[in-house]
C-alpha cells in the first residue's frame, strides 16, 4: 500500500505538469499583414486526389488579387473526419476564414464554430443574396444567419435509377413506374426475364430508401427537420411534428419493401451490406436503386453517367417522391468564429457566386490546363486529362459556392446554359414551409442517443424487407418510445412553434 | 545497516539501466498522461467560440445518456460477459496451445505453427469482418451455400439470428488472439528448468501429471499477471469485433452491442465531444476500481503476485 501512496504522488505531479503544459497552446495566432492582398484560409473537405493544389490556388488569386484584393490559401481534409478535425483545430483556436460546411450547420453554429454573417452579407455580400434569394436562410438559429447553401437544382427527390434498356426490351413505360405499385409490376416482369439479376439494393448508407420517403400515393411530400434526429418530420406543410417511423407511410413502405424481399427481388444481405449498391449497378448485376437525386424536371429522362465512360447502358432516373424544396440542412459554406478576416472572406465569397471563370477554376480547374473553352460554349477537359485522375478531384463543385455561376461540361449537357436553367428550376419548386428551422438537439441529447441505437437497431433489417413486419415494427416502435423518442417529438413541436410563430 | 548500505549501492549501479527507461517513460507521459488534463471537457458543454476552458460546466449531464437507456443493462452485460467469456477461453486454450508448441520435438513445425497462429492477429479487422462474411452471407455465404447444403440443413439468415452470435464472436476472438497468448506463455514454459521434467519422469509421473504439477505451477505468476491486466479492460471491449464482424446487423445487437459500440451508434451523428470525454471518463474509472478489486483479492491469497 506504501507503494501505491507513492503512485498517487506521482500521478498528481504529473497531472499538473500536463496541465501546465497544456496551457500556452490556447495563445492567439498573429493577425494578417494590412498591406497587399489579404490572405484568407479555407478549410475544406475531400475525397479525391488535390495533387494540382498549387496552381489551382494561383489562377484562383490571379482573378481574385486584382478584383477584390483578396488571395485564398485551401487546405483540404478527409471527408470522413472533417467536422473532428475542424473541431479540435477550433479548440486549439488555429486561425481559419472559410469554413466548409458539411450539412450541419446548426452543431458547428451552436458549438461556437461559425459566426452570424447577416451584417458581412448586407455590406459584402449582395450577389450572394440575389442567386440565393428566400434559400438563403437555410438553417436560422435566434434568427441569424450562419451559412451560405451551396445552389444548385435544390429539388432533391427521391429518384430509381434503372436499366433504360432493359425497360425497352420488356417494353416497360417508365411513366408507369412513378408509384411503388408501378415500380413492382417492372420488378416482376424484369425478375422473370433476368432471375439471376438483383432487382434493388441499398445504395451507399444502407437503407434502401434512405432518409426520404417515397410513398408518394398517399403524402404529398415530407419535410426533414432535423439532422441528428432525422426521423422527425412535418408533412403537406402542417407544422406538426411527426415521428416519421410511426407514420402510416412508413408502414406502407415497409409493407411493400417485405412483398419485394419475399419476391426475391431484394438483394438478401440487403440490411447488412455496406455495399454501394450504385457500383453492382454499373457492373450489371443489379437492375435499380434508389438515390437522393436531383430532379431532372417532370418529364422521365434518359441520363448520362457523368465522367463513368465505361457504362454501356442508357438509364432512367424515375422521381418517386414530389420535388419540394425542404432544408433539414444543406451543404454550404460559413465563416469561422475565430476569422481575421471576416470581411475579406465574404468578398471572396460573394465574387465566387458570379463570376464563371473563378467559379469554373475553383471547380474543375486551370484554365487551358484542365479544361478549354469551347466555340459552343460548352468547355471540355483539355488532352490527357479526365474526370477521376485530373490532378484536381476538390468536391467543391457539388457543395460551395453557385453552380450556375460554372461553365457547362460537354459531357453534361449540349445547352451552355444547362446550368443556369437547373438553378432557375428552384423558382418553381414548392419551397416547405419549415424550411429554414434548425432543430437544437440540446434540451434531448441524452434521448436521441437512446434512440439512435434503436433505429440501427431495427431501420436496416425493416426497410431492407428481410423481417416480418407486423411483428418487428410494433417492437421498434415500442422501443424507440421506451428510449424517449416522445420527449423528442415533444421538443421539436415546441421549438418548431417558436419559429413558425417568428417567421 | 549493512543491508540498507546494500540497498543504497544497489540504486547507484543500477543507475545506468534507470536511464533506459527515460524515454519510454517520456512516451507515457505524454501519450498517456497529458491528455488527461482533458478529463475536465466530459463536465463541459463545448463553445468553441468561449474555448474549452471557458466553456459552460454541466455537472454530470454529459454521463447521463449512458444510462438513461433501457440497454444500458444489456450492453454492461454483453460487455462484462464477453470479457470474462475471453478471458477464460484465452487462458484455457492459450496455455494448452503454448503446452503443446513447446513439446513438439520438429522444429520447423513447431515455427511454423507459431507463424500460422499469429498471423491471424496481424490482419485487419475490416478485412476479418469480410472473411467472416465469405463465410455467413446469405447471399453468396459458404455456409448457406455449400456447408449445409452438403450436410442437408436449412440455410440460416446468420444476420439475424441471435443464438449463434455468441459462438462466432468466440470463435473470432479465439483464431485472433490464440496465438499472441499462447507465445507469451510458451516463453515462460521454455524458462522452466528440464530437470524438474526428467526426475518427474524418472518418478514414473505420467504427461498430464506433469503438466498439472510442474509447468501449471512454473507459470502461475505470469498467469496471475495476464488476469490482473485483463481485468483493468474487463469493462472495454474491441470495437472492431463488435461492430464489423456482425456488420453492425440490428436485428443481433441483443447480444453483439457493447459499451463502445452503444456509444459510436449513439454519438456518431451528433459530434459532441463532451458526451464523447464522458464515455471514455467512465470506462477507465471503473477499469481502475476494477484493477484496485482484483489485485486487492490477489494480494489476500498470494501476496506475491499481486502487483502492487
Amino acid at each position: 500500500m506504501k507503494n501505491f501512496n507513492h503512485f498517487k504522488h506521482i500521478f498528481a505531479i504529473v497531472l499538473m505538469l500536463a496541465m501546465l503544459l497544456a496551457l500556452p497552446a490556447c495563445g492567439t495566432s498573429p493577425a494578417s499583414d494590412s498591406n497587399g492582398p489579404v490572405k484568407i484560409k479555407f478549410e475544406m473537405f475531400s475525397f479525391g486526389e488535390t495533387p494540382d493544389e498549387a496552381i489551382v490556388e494561383e489562377a484562383l488569386n490571379n482573378i481574385t488579387r486584382d478584383k477584390i484584393g483578396v488571395e485564398v490559401d485551401i487546405e483540404f481534409y478527409n471527408l470522413a473526419n472533417y467536422e473532428e478535425q475542424i473541431g479540435l483545430k477550433m479548440a486549439g483556436n488555429e486561425a481559419m476564414d472559410l469554413v466548409a460546411i458539411l450539412g450541419d450547420t446548426g452543431a458547428m453554429a451552436r458549438q461556437g464554430e461559425l459566426m452570424p454573417i447577416d451584417d458581412l452579407l448586407e455590406k459584402f455580400g449582395k450577389d450572394i443574396m440575389d442567386v440565393c434569394g428566400d434559400l438563403l436562410y437555410y438553417a436560422t438559429i435566434d434568427g441569424k444567419n450562419y451559412g451560405v447553401p451551396f445552389m444548385a437544382n435544390k429539388k432533391y427527390v427521391a429518384t430509381l435509377i434503372c436499366r433504360k434498356d432493359i425497360l425497352d426490351e420488356c417494353g416497360i413505360d417508365p411513366k408507369s413506374m412513378t408509384t411503388l405499385d408501378g415500380v413492382g409490376k417492372a420488378y416482376e416482369i424484369v425478375h422473370q426475364k433476368y432471375p439471376e439479376m438483383t432487382m434493388l439494393a441499398p445504395d451507399g448508407d444502407g437503407l434502401i430508401f434512405g432518409y426520404y420517403g417515397i410513398d408518394n400515393e398517399h403524402v404529398k411530400h415530407v419535410s426533414y427537420l432535423s439532422g441528428d434526429a432525422y426521423y422527425l418530420v412535418s408533412v403537406n406543410d402542417d407544422p406538426t411534428v411527426i415521428n416519421f417511423y410511426e407514420s402510416e407511410s412508413y408502414k406502407r413502405e415497409l409493407d411493400t419493401m417485405r412483398a419485394w424481399y419475399e419476391a426475391g427481388y431484394i438483394l438478401k444481405d440487403a440490411a447488412t451490406t455496406s455495399e454501394v449498391g450504385s457500383l453492382s449497378y454499373y457492373d450489371g448485376s443489379l437492375f435499380s436503386y434508389i438515390s437522393n437525386q436531383n430532379c431532372y424536371g417532370d418529364v422521365v429522362e434518359p441520363i448520362v453517367h457523368a465522367g463513368l465512360s465505361n457504362i454501356t447502358f442508357p438509364s432512367y432516373a424515375i422521381p418517386l417522391s414530389a420535388d419540394v424544396v425542404t432544408s433539414a440542412d444543406t451543404l454550404g459554406v460559413g465563416i469561422s468564429s475565430n476569422s481575421k478576416n471576416p470581411e475579406a472572406a465574404m468578398k471572396w465569397l460573394n465574387l465566387l457566386f458570379t463570376d464563371s471563370d473563378m467559379a469554373t477554376t475553383l471547380y474543375y480547374g486551370v484554365k487551358d490546363h484542365h479544361w478549354q473553352m469551347r466555340d459552343d460554349g460548352l468547355i471540355e477537359y483539355c488532352d490527357g486529362i479526365e474526370a477521376g485522375n485530373s490532378g484536381w478531384e476538390a468536391a467543391f463543385n457539388w457543395c460551395i459556392g453557385n453552380s450556375g455561376a460554372s461553365y457547362v461540361f460537354n459531357s453534361v449537357s449540349n445547352d451552355p446554359d444547362h446550368n443556369k436553367k437547373q438553378l432557375a428550376l428552384n423558382n418553381s419548386a414548392e419551397i416547405s414551409i419549415t424550411y429554414g428551422f434548425e432543430f437544437d438537439p440540446d434540451p434531448v441529447e441524452t434521448q436521441i442517443a437512446a434512440v439512435s441505437n434503436v433505429v440501427e437497431k431495427y431501420a436496416y433489417a425493416l426497410e431492407s424487407g428481410s423481417v416480418d413486419v407486423d411483428t418487428v415494427l410494433p417492437q421498434f416502435i415500442a422501443e424507440m418510445k421506451a428510449a424517449g423518442v416522445d420527449d423528442v417529438v415533444a421538443e421539436a413541436q415546441s421549438q418548431l412553434d417558436t419559429y413558425m410563430a417568428s417567421k | 545497516m549493512p543491508e540498507k548500505l546494500n540497498k543504497r549501492s544497489i540504486k547507484k549501479n543500477h543507475l545506468v539501466l534507470y536511464l533506459l527507461m527515460v524515454p519510454g517513460l517520456l512516451y507515457i507521459l505524454v501519450n498517456n498522461y497529458l491528455p488527461m488534463a482533458g478529463v475536465f471537457i466530459a463536465f463541459k458543454k463545448i463553445n468553441y467560440a468561449l474555448g474549452i476552458f471557458k466553456s459552460q460546466w454541466v455537472g454530470f449531464r454529459n454521463f447521463k445518456f449512458l444510462f438513461a437507456t433501457p440497454d444500458a443493462w444489456i450492453i454492461t452485460r454483453n460487455t462484462v460477459v464477453y470479457n470474462v467469456v475471453f478471458l477464460i477461453m484465452e487462458t484455457v486454450f492459450g496455455i494448452a496451445v503454448a503446452i503443446m508448441l513447446a513439446d513438439m520435438r520438429n522444429q520447423r513445425l513447431a515455427r511454423f505453427s507459431q507463424s500460422a497462429l499469429i498471423l491471424p492477429d496481424l490482419i485487419s479487422m475490416v478485412i476479418c469482418s469480410y472473411i467472416a462474411f465469405a463465410f455467413l452471407s446469405q447471399e453468396n455465404g459458404m455456409l448457406n451455400n455449400t456447408i449445409l447444403p452438403f450436410f442437408g440443413l436449412q440455410p440460416v439468415s446468420w444476420y439475424a439470428e441471435k443464438g449463434p452470435w455468441p459462438v462466432i464472436l468466440s470463435v473470432v476472438y479465439l483464431w485472433l488472439n490464440i496465438g499472441t497468448t499462447a507465445i507469451i506463455y510458451l516463453s515462460s514454459i521454455v524458462g522452466i528448468n528440464k530437470a524438474l521434467y526428467e526426475s518427474a519422469e524418472l518418478d514414473g509421473a505420467t504427461r498430464w501429471q506433469q503438466i498439472t504439477r510442474i509447468t501449471i505451477p512454473c507459470i502461475k505468476p505470469t498467469i496471475v499477471t495476464m488476469l490482473l491486466l485483463s481485468t483493468g479492460t474487463l469493462f472495454y471491449s474491441n470495437f472492431g469485433l463488435f461492430y464489423l464482424i456482425p456488420q453492425n446487423s440490428g436485428m443481433i445487437h441483443d447480444v453483439t452491442a457493447t459499451y463502445d459500440t452503444y456509444v459510436y451508434n449513439a454519438l456518431m451523428k451528433s459530434n459532441n465531444i463532451g458526451m464523447a470525454a464522458a464515455a471514455g471518463l467512465f470506462q477507465s474509472v471503473v477499469g481502475f476500481i476494477l484493477v484496485l478489486i482484483a489485485n486487492k483479492i490477489t494480494a489476500k491469497v498470494d501476496e506475491d503476485n499481486a502487483l502492487f
